[in-house]
């Protein structure tokens, strides 16, 4: 990636290098195209209405990547909030046995790796978005987080460990 | 003896440089168990892509034209700004405010009568003549004034003339200069 003051860099350069990877990054995080759409194109505007230019194209990129993953942990908390809310609700009116078709279609229709990656603390699985998804180095992801490299590294294993152990309970 | 697995996750990810990659491709061909570690780690990448991710093209188009629309390219940056303060000059501000918000208050709900005004001035026969100003509220420094001025020939009271006034009690005026009553 080109090392530019983003003043020189117009919006429309950031915005067809970097929103790619901006919507990977919140669609692995909210696990839902909508949501992830709406992510992006409020990471986009903060950018938009930022006053001050940042360096260059790799802060930049990393400055939407933190707007955009706090954004989405924020929608994903308050998501499992009301889903517990929902399910409280559930437990007290009666429900009505599923027909077998109703499961099978319920099964097929599951998103294996969302739910696994759902089943991951967000400190592990932000950074395993970053590595797989958004492509990144451990310098970028730390840079992009504010942790070192060592840190980066452990999290990464420590979040394969935790996927690993996850598929063997789900498969 | 087998790296840690720390480090073999790091070697998957191309993260270890000249000694130390080279070492650990040397143990990977004599070593099933660390083989099958980062066949495992490869195997967790492929299942983590095996899902369709929707198409970013048609969304970036959407997403564009709500950006480029007028309403956010004239929107005013002021109101969106964000200002952090430390919480001690934060504190003192607020105490601040109250304070003054409360001295305002009090001067609202409690109205300053203005001072009173004394215009000295003698007519063509040689009187003299005294214009006192005094606030209604404030009598008892009318009355004071009076006394301090000796003996008149003639009192005039002019009332505002705007604004209701209303007959409540016994006038404090009235009453200082009437005669005693109890002596009567």
């Amino acid at each position: 990636m080109n090392v530019e003051s983003s003043s020189k860099l117009s919006f429309e350069i950031i915005y067809e290098s970097l929103f790619s990877v901006i919507y990977r990054v919140a669609y692995r995080i909210v696990g839902d195209s909508a949501m992830a759409e709406d992510m992006t194109h409020d990471a986009f505007i903060k950018l938009y209405q930022r006053n001050e230019a940042l360096p260059d194209l790799n802060q930049t990129k990393y400055w939407l990547i933190r707007v955009v993953k706090n954004m989405s942990f924020n929608y994903s908390k308050r998501k499992q909030r009301e889903r517990r809310a929902y399910d409280k609700f559930k437990d007290r009116v009666p429900v009505f046995e599923e027909s077998g078709e109703d499961v099978v279609l319920k099964k097929e229709s599951k998103n294996l790796v969302k739910d696994a990656l759902e089943q991951l603390p967000h400190n592990l699985r932000v950074v395993l978005i970053l590595k797989e998804y958004a492509g990144m180095n451990y310098r970028e992801i730390g840079e992009t987080l504010g942790i070192s490299e060592g840190n980066v590294k452990v999290r990464v294993f420590r979040a394969r460990e935790k996927l690993s152990q996850i598929m063997k309970e789900v498969m | 003896m087998c790296p840690e697995k720390e480090l073999l996750s790091a070697y998957y990810d191309g993260e270890l440089e000249s000694p130390w990659s080279d070492r650990i491709r040397d143990h990977l061909k004599i070593c099933e168990e660390c083989a099958a570690k980062i066949n495992g780690f490869k195997e967790l990448s492929i299942f983590l892509k095996s899902d369709s991710e929707p198409s970013v093209a048609e969304v970036m188009g959407r997403v564009r034209q709500t950006i480029q629309a007028p309403e956010y390219k004239w929107r005013s940056h002021l109101w969106d700004r964000r200002v952090s303060l430390p919480m001690p000059l934060l504190a003192v501000a607020a105490v601040f405010l109250i304070v003054v918000g409360f001295l305002f208050a009090y001067r609202v709900a409690v109205p300053v009568s203005t001072p009173s005004q004394v215009i000295v001035s003698t007519d063509n026969s040689g009187r003299t003549e005294l214009q006192i100003s005094a606030p209604v509220q404030d009598m008892e420094t009318l009355i004071k004034l009076l006394e301090e001025q000796g003996s008149f020939e003639e009192v005039i009271f002019q009332l505002p003339s705007e604004g209701e006034i209303w007959s409540q009690g016994e006038p404090e005026l009235i009453r200082a200069v009437d005669f005693n009553r109890s002596g009567q």
